[in-house]
C-alpha cells in the first residue's frame, strides 16, 4: 500500500506491469491471510470444545461420587448451574477468549514490526502507550472479578430456586404458594439484575471508552510528529497513511481483548466454582482394606451406633440391635425419630462415626460397594424410574440380568399382570420419573428391580406408604414373598403392615425406647401401643365415614 | 497492592494455570493453530507496505 502511494500515486506514475504485480500480491496476501486465519480459528475452537467436553465429564463423574451429606447442604439447582452454565462460560474462555488473545497479541506484534520497519522513532513513541493499556486491563480485572463473582452466585441462586419450584410444583399449586415463590424468585432476580447492571456500568466505563482515549492520545502523538517534520522538510504521505492505518489496526485487537476480558473474568469466576466442586473432599464413604468379603447369611448387627448429620445434633443415640438371617426387623416411630438414618447408615450412604455396624460379623466399611449394592436391596417410598422402558428399569442396564430373569422378577412380585396389559409390555416406554404409571405400579416395578438382583438383605423404607388402594393387595403379597428367607429391615408408617415382624424397634428422638414383637409391645402399653391404638382409631373412623357416605353417593 | 487483591490475583493465576492444564493433551492441535495464526497475521500485516 505504502509503495503504491509513495512510488506511483504521489508522483503520478502509471506503469501497468508493476502496478498489476502490486495488485495481485495485495489480493494474494489477503486470500492467504483469510485461509490461514480460518483454519486456525477452526482448530482453536475444536480444541476448546474437546477441553470443555472433558471438563464436563470430570465434573459429572465427581458429583456422582460425592457423599449424600454434600447434597444435603447443596441445592440441586446450584449444581446444575455449575455443570452447565459455568462450564459454558469456561468454553467461552477457550473458544473465544484465548484464541482472541493469541490472535490479538500476534497481530499487535506484527503491527509493531511493520511500524518499526517504516519508522523507528515514531514506532518507539507509539510503543510508549503499551504500559497504559496494560494498566487499564489490570484495573478492569481488579474491579470486574468481584462484580462477576456476584452475578454468578445470583445466577446459581436463581437456578436453585427454579429447581426447587419445579420439583415441588404440585405442593406449590395445592398449597397456593405461587405468590410467595414468585416474590422470592423476584427478589433473587432483582439482585441478579443489579449485579448485571454493575457489570454493564463497569464495562461501559473501562472498556471501549478508556481504550478510545488512549487511541486518541496515540493518534495525536503520530500526527504531531508528522506535523513537526513537515515544517522542517517533506514527509512521505504513504508513510503517514500507513502509520495512521497501523494505529487503527493496532487498537482493533486491543478493543477485542478488552471485550474478551469480560468473558475472561466470567470464565475465571466460573472455573473457580467448577474447580471448587472438583476439589470437594466430602466423598461418599469408601471401602477400607484390601480383602473382598461377601454377604452370605445376612446377619446385621448395630453396636452402640450414634450419628449426627451436622456434627452437632445426634439423630441416632446408642443404637444397638441384631437382625438374624431371615428375620424381619421393623423400625417404627414418629417423623424425625431416626428410622431413615438407620437405613442411611446401613446402606453406607453416610460413614459410621461412632459405634459399629457389621454384616455377617464383618464391619460394614470393609465391603466393596458392588457387594453392598448387590446384596442389599433397597425399596424406597417413592420409587425413582428412569426414562427408558419397563425392561431397562428392572434390569438397570445390568447386562448380567437376562430377559428371562427380568420376566421372572416381575412375575415374582406380581408386576407381570399389569405389564402384560401394557401395549408394548416389557418394551413399554417410560417417561420421566415414570409419570405414566400409578404409584402402585411404579412400586411393583421397583420391587422387581430389587428382586432381579436376588439380594440377601431387604431394606424397605416406607415401601407401602404412598401406594394406591388398587394395588395395595398386590404390594402386600409381593412384600411377603420378598421377605421370605431374607433379612429385612422395614420402616413402616402403617403399623398394621409389620405386625408379623420378628422384632419391632420403637424409636423416639434417636433412641430405641421399646423393642419386642407386636404382641409384647401391645401388652407393654407404651408408645407403640399408643401409636397403634391411634392408627386403629383413625382407620375405624375412616371406614365408618366411607360406609356412611356410600348410600348417599349411590 | 492490598492483601485481598494479591490473594485474588494468586487465585486467578492458579485457576488459569489449571485451566491451561486441560489444554496440554491437545498441544499438537494448538501448535498447528498457532503456526497458522502467525502466518495469517504476517500476511495481513505485510499488505500495508
Amino acid at each position: 500500500m505504502k509503495i503504491f502511494i509513495d512510488d506511483y500515486l504521489a508522483p503520478r506514475r502509471f506503469d501497468p506491469l508493476p502496478l498489476t504485480a502490486l495488485a495481485v500480491s495485495f489480493v494474494l496476501l489477503y486470500v492467504v491471510s483469510v485461509v490461514l486465519r480460518y483454519y486456525s480459528t477452526i482448530l482453536f475452537q475444536k480444541v476448546a470444545l474437546k477441553i470443555v467436553q472433558q471438563m464436563r465429564i470430570d465434573v459429572f463423574g465427581k458429583v456422582q461420587h460425592l457423599a449424600l451429606r454434600f447434597f444435603d447442604r447443596t441445592p440441586g439447582g446450584s449444581l446444575v448451574s455449575r455443570i452447565t452454565n459455568d462450564t459454558e462460560a469456561i468454553k467461552d474462555l477457550f473458544v473465544n477468549v484465548l484464541s482472541t488473545f493469541l490472535q490479538s497479541i500476534v497481530f499487535m506484534v506484527g503491527i509493531f514490526i511493520g511500524m518499526f520497519v517504516l519508522d523507528v522513532k515514531i514506532a518507539a513513541f507509539c510503543f510508549l502507550i503499551t504500559p497504559l493499556i496494560i494498566a487499564q486491563m489490570a484495573v478492569y480485572r481488579h474491579f470486574s472479578a468481584k462484580v462477576y463473582r456476584t452475578t454468578r452466585q445470583k445466577l446459581s441462586q436463581l437456578n436453585a430456586k427454579l429447581n426447587e419450584c419445579l420439583q415441588g410444583m404440585n405442593i406449590i399449586q395445592a398449597m397456593r404458594q405461587e405468590k410467595r415463590l414468585r416474590r422470592e424468585f423476584g427478589t433473587i432476580n432483582q439482585e441478579h439484575y443489579l449485579a448485571e447492571r454493575g457489570a454493564i456500568r463497569l464495562n461501559s466505563l473501562l472498556l471501549r471508552q478508556a481504550v478510545y482515549s488512549v487511541y486518541l492520545l496515540a493518534l495525536i502523538i503520530v500526527l504531531a510528529i508528522f506535523g513537526v517534520r513537515s515544517i522542517g522538510g517533506v514527509i512521505e504521505i504513504g508513510t503517514l497513511y500507513a502509520f495512521v492505518n497501523y494505529l487503527d489496526r493496532f487498537f482493533e485487537p486491543i478493543n477485542s481483548m478488552m471485550v474478551q476480558l469480560t468473558r475472561f473474568q466470567q470464565a475465571i469466576v466460573s472455573a473457580e466454582r467448577v474447580f471448587g466442586l472438583l476439589d470437594e473432599d466430602d466423598m461418599a464413604p469408601q471401602k477400607i482394606g484390601h480383602d473382598h468379603p461377601e454377604i452370605r447369611e445376612g446377619l446385621i448387627e448395630f453396636h452402640d451406633v450414634s450419628f449426627s448429620y451436622d456434627g452437632k445434633t445426634d439423630v441416632l443415640k446408642h443404637i444397638s440391635f441384631v437382625a438374624r438371617p431371615g428375620e424381619t426387623v421393623a423400625l417404627v416411630g414418629h417423623t424425625g425419630s431416626g428410622k431413615s438414618s438407620i437405613v442411611n447408615l446401613l446402606m453406607r450412604f453416610y460413614p459410621v462415626e461412632r459405634g459399629r455396624i457389621t454384616i455377617d460379623g464383618v464391619p460394614l466399611e470393609r465391603f466393596d460397594d458392588k457387594e453392598l449394592r448387590k446384596k442389599i436391596g433397597l425399596v424406597l417410598q417413592d420409587p425413582f424410574l428412569f426414562v427408558g422402558d419397563i425392561k431397562s428399569n428392572i434390569r438397570l442396564n445390568n447386562e448380567e440380568i437376562s430377559d428371562e430373569e427380568v420376566r421372572r422378577a416381575a412375575e415374582f412380585v406380581q408386576a407381570d399382570a399389569f405389564i402384560q396389559k401394557l401395549p408394548k409390555q416389557y418394551d413399554e416406554p417410560i417417561g420421566e420419573r415414570g409419570a405414566t404409571l400409578s404409584s402402585g405400579e411404579r412400586q411393583l416395578l421397583s420391587f422387581a428391580r430389587t428382586m432381579a438382583l436376588q439380594p440377601k438383605i431387604l431394606v424397605l423404607d416406607e415401601a407401602t406408604a404412598s401406594v394406591d388402594t388398587e394395588t395395595e393387595e398386590a404390594i402386600q403379597q409381593a412384600l411377603k414373598k420378598m421377605r421370605k428367607g431374607r433379612t429385612t429391615i422395614a420402616i413402616a408408617h402403617r403399623l398394621s403392615t409389620i405386625r408379623d415382624a420378628d422384632q419391632i424397634l420403637v424409636l423416639h428422638k434417636g433412641e430405641i425406647v421399646e423393642r419386642g414383637t407386636h404382641e409384647e409391645l401391645i401388652a407393654k402399653k407404651g408408645l407403640y401401643h399408643k401409636m397403634y391404638t391411634l392408627q386403629q382409631g383413625e382407620s375405624d373412623a375412616l371406614r365408618e365415614g366411607e360406609e356412611e357416605s356410600a348410600p348417599a353417593g349411590r | 497492592m492490598t492483601t485481598a487483591f494479591k490473594e485474588e490475583k494468586i487465585t486467578s493465576q492458579r485457576v488459569f494455570r489449571r485451566l491451561l492444564g486441560y489444554a496440554v493433551p491437545h498441544k499438537k492441535g494448538l501448535a498447528y493453530a498457532f503456526i497458522m495464526l502467525i502466518l495469517g497475521t504476517g500476511a495481513t500485516c505485510s499488505d500495508r507496505f
